[in-house]
């Protein structure tokens, strides 16, 4: 059992090499909120473009996707969207798993997702877009 | 991952049900949870009536009623009895609050009494509050300046300087807020919890103090400030009406505007 006194714990709660803490955390708390505020606008449109998908077979889902408006929003949507889900998730996982390992692990394996859906999906759009 | 049940030695039972309160008119009966460290047995809820002409309107006086006439055994804090030194803060009827202060006519049905929810329980009512004092220790709750003392008078503060301190000297520290935030339940090794970072804030506004930056500084984290999620129990729990919540916002502005 460590004789560490509390106020000393406490105060060096951010220098145990406990890994994630440290000078930060303004960065990430604002860029959440930007991204919330971006998908706002950018979600209404998905969500509303996506109804009117339903009735079109897959070639006018396909030059609905290839027409430049809809892929440039896209372009837009699709990484704000991964980064808003991930800085969520990471909130998420720092809240209820105590284990610093399984929570360094955790952090990373949904990162490497959101970065290769983004990725794949971005390139899904351009493919489209470029006709290949 | 967190533990989101109580461990088995934790699980409250039934506990003694005590006489009732013969010949009484007015009579409520308050369900109050025991523990004693020195029994090994798991924490059980005694039953006590009260008879409400022998006490006076708050739950702290039956509280006092019971320890001095029904059960001697019962253990909890209390000093100023006036809501001023939050020594009784404790769960009433599912909220947190402090004992003196609280109506018993407002509540319904039978009165149950907890301690402040995720502490460690010393006895009975008596939660253990070593870390939240140190927590509030660690933010250096005293005026910290650089320039020397003005060697004829005190600093001096103007009305619209000192105004901005209302709504947060309030703060008794009674530890009702802190107990009744999730983020705290989680992660209280590292979240300062409403209560601390309302005094940090008290401080960070204070036009009379020039550590402002180091202050932030030290609340630049993502576990000591970050873990607010506004759930906002806290604000909604002061037995203060203070607005914890809003001022954990104002701290993460002012990173933000600085960080510009």
């Amino acid at each position: 059992m460590s004789r560490q006194t509390l106020l000393a714990k406490i105060r060096g709660a951010d220098s145990t090499g406990r890994g994630d803490s440290g000078k930060r955390g303004t960065r990430h708390w604002w860029y959440q909120r930007l991204s919330a505020v971006a998908l706002i606008p950018l979600s209404l449109w998905f969500i509303y473009d996506l109804t009117t998908l339903a009735t079109l077979d897959y070639a006018g889902a396909h030059s609905w996707i290839a027409a430049p408006s809809t892929s440039i929003l896209l372009v837009l949507f699709i990484p704000t969207l991964f980064y808003h889900a991930l800085a969520g998730i990471r909130e998420v996982i720092e809240d209820y798993i105590q284990s610093e390992r399984q929570k360094a692990l955790a952090i990373v394996s949904m990162k490497c997702l959101a970065i290769f859906c983004t990725v794949a999906s971005i390139a899904a759009v351009i493919k489209i877009y470029l006709g290949l | 991952m967190v533990q989101l049940t109580l461990p088995k030695n934790s699980r409250v039972k039934a506990g003694k049900k005590f006489p009732r309160a013969d010949g009484a008119t007015r009579r409520k009966t308050f369900l109050v949870y025991r523990w004693d460290p020195d029994s090994g047995e798991n924490p059980r809820l005694d039953d006590y009536e009260v008879d409400l002409d022998k006490c006076g309107p708050m739950a702290l006086d039956a509280l006092i009623h019971i320890k001095n006439d029904i059960d001697p055994t019962l253990t909890f804090r209390r000093s100023c009895r006036e809501g001023i030194c939050g020594s009784c803060a404790m769960n009433i009827d599912g909220v947190n609050t402090l004992a003196c202060t609280r109506d018993i006519a407002d509540i319904k049905n039978a009165v149950r009494v907890y301690p402040l929810p995720h502490t460690q329980v010393i006895k009975d009512l008596v939660p253990d509050l070593g870390r939240f004092y140190a927590q509030y220790a660690a933010i250096k709750p005293w005026m910290q300046t650089r320039s020397p003392t003005p060697q004829d008078r005190e600093r001096r503060q103007s009305k619209a300087d000192r105004e901005k301190l209302d709504g947060l000297y309030e703060c008794i520290l009674c530890a009702c807020c802190s107990t009744s935030c999730p983020s705290y339940w989680w992660n209280s090794d590292r979240y300062l919890g409403p209560a601390t970072l309302l005094q940090a804030y008290r401080w960070i506004i204070d036009s009379r103090d020039e550590n402002t930056d180091e202050r932030l500084d030290n609340l630049e984290d993502p576990f000591k400030l970050y873990r607010c999620h506004t759930i906002m129990n806290c604000t909604n729990t002061c037995p203060k009406n203070l607005n914890p919540a809003k001022a954990i916002a104002q701290i993460k502005k002012l990173l933000v505007s600085r960080m510009m």
